[in-house]
């Protein structure tokens, strides 16, 4: 179920790169053929959808996971040679099968005709295939450029949609690596370094899986947020907590092989209007300004001070329709330091549930 | 070697446009032909140049006016006029002169008409105009993604963390959270975007970097060199000041206040690298970090706007006119317990 989710999220980006693809094949027609037989631009087309559905395949299951950290040489001699090879053998298949289909010809004998030889040698197939391997490296880029941007962060900043300050209602999650400071004296800032590219690294799925969008990184604190339809529906943004959870469990052993220690999470979840906002001439960021993001991170604090996991706000919690394995726990109005209005805040507690 | 920011953008511009144009005539098969090859060259260069120079000085928005489709449209009209001159006036102009025809006379001719109708006029047209886009695109990303930071993604050079001795400078608006409240949070954003904005400049000619923003906050931070070159980092405080002087009309016609910031300054080694998977950011980790952030708490408590550690002080060599003075402090202000002294630079 939850694997679905995520492959849901692979099959979208596959659905972007094959559109962009289906439009490039007849693009390539229009400048080279012009307009004169339709018979062209269903190769095109052809071509544009194969070629993308390898990129995304290469991109998306090939060099997904720990491989992207590869050293770029490595990366970029698997990229030139697997898109060198294959897309220039798509192009001659796609000739080929379509003369078999047109001419009712056999395969050798497209391959021996004097039409299939003038455009091997003489014609625009090194075009062709020069066309469809720079394309292929761009939207490779594209792709990981804007992974490694952040979920809709490229487009934003392409669209210019935050150029101008836009009012929101957002659910924000602050997520903070338990005892940090104990971590850095023991392993020191290069191994905290490491520690944290880890948890940032594995932290990723639960997040994804449950639609949320992870903001940014601020030392040992992970920014998430959802539109509130998105994190209220199946109470995605109180589960995901618990998937952080159990994903680290399952993970316990290779860290403790690793660092000596396992990392431990608080969370604050609150919901309010914030501006969402591009900021920044040079190192533009969409950054969120509001009472509501304030009142987060004070409240990720209280976490610390009341030593509970998870705290969440009265507000969050009426939106909310809790699995039967969760129950709250009340904690009381308080007011937070430089606030002056009183916070109702909830925690959670995991039932164990008698197993038949 | 101190090529200004807008000449090293000129030059990479324009070495890109000759790339790209002598690629052209590499896969149209026409390598055999060196006029092809000239041809190439020469609208490459030109055009790379007048991209460079167009998009630096004359389409550089000083404030956020236009939506995206509006500058999408105007720019593609723009190149495709500028374009098509190019290519005409370049073709005609380098296969007139090995023809041996006078310029006019060789646009008239029939072998010209052909190339602009039946051959592949077209196709050099497209083929310009989409690797406009895309030098737009690339400097545009490289600007809004951060200094230096597209380079480390694509070869993923920080993968593995690297030491490095650098100097932080945290630069904050005072008393901002007042400010806040009293403005409304759209009039803040802003504020916020035309503080960070007006200071830029300042930055990217002091060879600052900016590391991040965050809240009223931007971290600039600089790589540890001898004396003379680390004192950009206070000529940059220095230069952010003055054009805030010069704005101060500004400021208050728009929101009714002059902004005011304080400066901390400290160095020390840190360990830079890559994180995350989905969102990947570079980040600086190490005690700098926090002991800068400690020193730019002490600024408001101290009412200095400006406090260098002792360390950053024995790394800078002060040009004339400016000199260091130690700023004493009770140990009521510390209670972090700071273990060293303090300083601020004034003017002679």
């Amino acid at each position: 179920m939850s694997l679905s989710l995520y492959q849901l999220r692979k099959l979208r980006i596959s659905g972007y790169l094959m559109a962009a693809g289906i439009l490039a094949g007849p693009f390539y027609v229009v400048f080279s053929d012009g307009f004169t037989s339709l018979f062209p631009y269903l190769n095109g087309i052809t071509a544009g959808f194969l070629a993308a559905l390898f990129i995304a395949w290469v991109e998306l299951e090939l060099l997904s996971g720990e491989k992207r950290f590869l050293k770029f040489y490595h990366i970029l001699f698997i990229r030139t040679s697997l898109y060198g090879m294959v897309i220039p053998a798509i192009l001659f298949l796609i000739f080929i099968v379509s003369r078999m289909i047109r001419y009712d010809l056999s395969f050798s004998g497209v391959l021996a005709s004097d039409e299939f030889q003038n455009y091997v040698y003489n014609q625009d197939f090194n075009i062709a295939v020069a066309y469809s391997v720079i394309l292929s490296f761009i939207a490779s880029f594209i792709y990981q450029m804007s992974r490694k941007m952040g979920q809709g962060v490229l487009f934003s900043f392409i669209t210019g949609r935050f150029y101008h300050p836009v009012r929101d209602q957002k659910v924000f999650m602050f997520v903070k690596i338990k005892n940090s400071s104990g971590i850095i004296r023991q392993a020191g800032h290069f191994g905290f370094h490491q520690f944290l590219k880890d948890v940032t690294y594995h932290i990723a799925p639960p997040i994804l899986i449950h639609h949320g969008i992870i903001h940014h990184y601020v030392e040992d604190e992970i920014v998430i947020y959802w539109d509130q339809k998105n994190a209220f529906k199946r109470a995605h943004c109180i589960r995901v907590y618990f998937s952080i959870v159990s994903r680290f469990e399952e993970l316990k052993e290779a860290y403790y092989e690793k660092y000596g220690f396992v990392p431990q999470f608080q969370a604050a979840i609150h919901s309010g209007e914030v501006i969402q906002g591009e900021i920044g001439e040079v190192k533009s960021e969409i950054a969120f300004y509001g009472d509501s993001v304030n009142t987060t991170s004070r409240m990720l604090g209280q976490c610390k001070q009341m030593d509970k996991a998870i705290l969440v706000s009265e507000e969050v919690k009426n939106h909310i329709k809790l699995p039967i394995v969760y129950e709250w726990v009340d904690c009381g109005e308080l007011t937070l330091r430089g606030k002056g209005q009183k916070i109702h805040l909830h925690s959670l507690k995991e039932l164990k549930l008698p197993v038949y | 070697m101190s090529l200004s920011q807008n000449n090293r953008s000129i030059l990479g511009i324009t070495i890109a446009g000759l790339l790209l144009g002598v690629s052209y005539p590499l896969f149209a098969r026409e390598f055999d032909s060196p006029v092809a090859l000239i041809n190439g060259l020469s609208i490459g260069g030109i055009g790379g140049l007048l991209i460079a120079v167009f998009e630096i000085y004359i389409l550089n928005p000083k404030n956020r006016k236009y939506s995206f489709p509006v500058i999408v449209t105007v720019k593609t009209i723009f190149y495709t006029i500028l374009f098509f001159f190019l290519i005409i006036s370049v073709k005609g102009f380098v296969e007139s002169i090995t023809i041996g025809q006078p310029f006019f006379e060789y646009i008239r001719s029939d072998a010209f008409q052909n190339f602009l109708w039946r051959e592949d006029f077209d196709v050099i047209m497209i083929y310009s105009l989409f690797m406009v886009g895309l030098i737009i695109f690339a400097r545009q990303m490289n600007k809004k993604i951060g200094q230096g930071v597209l380079f480390s993604f694509i070869t993923g050079r920080l993968h593995e963390p690297v030491e490095e001795a650098r100097i932080f400078m945290f630069l904050d608006l005072k008393s901002s959270t007042t400010i806040a409240e009293k403005m409304g949070a759209v009039n803040y954003y802003k504020l916020l975007n035309d503080f960070f904005f007006d200071m830029t400049k300042s930055i990217k000619e002091g060879q600052g970097t900016i590391y991040r923003y965050v809240g009223d906050q931007v971290v600039i931070t600089w790589k540890l060199a001898d004396p003379r070159q680390n004192a950009y980092c206070v000529k940059t405080y220095f230069n952010i000041k003055r054009t805030f002087r010069s704005l101060n009309e500004k400021y208050y016609e728009k929101y009714g206040f002059v902004p005011e910031f304080s400066a901390a300054l400290h160095c020390g080694k840190v360990i830079k690298g890559e994180i995350g998977d989905i969102k990947s950011q570079i980040v600086f980790h190490g005690e700098p970090l926090f002991v800068t952030g400690k020193i730019e708490k002490l600024c408001g408590k101290l009412n200095q706007s400006l406090l260098l550690s002792e360390s950053v002080k024995d790394q800078v060599a002060l040009p004339q006119l400016f000199y260091f003075q130690q700023v004493q402090y009770s140990p009521e202000h510390h209670a972090d317990d700071l273990p060293f002294t303090l300083h601020t630079i004034q003017e002679k």
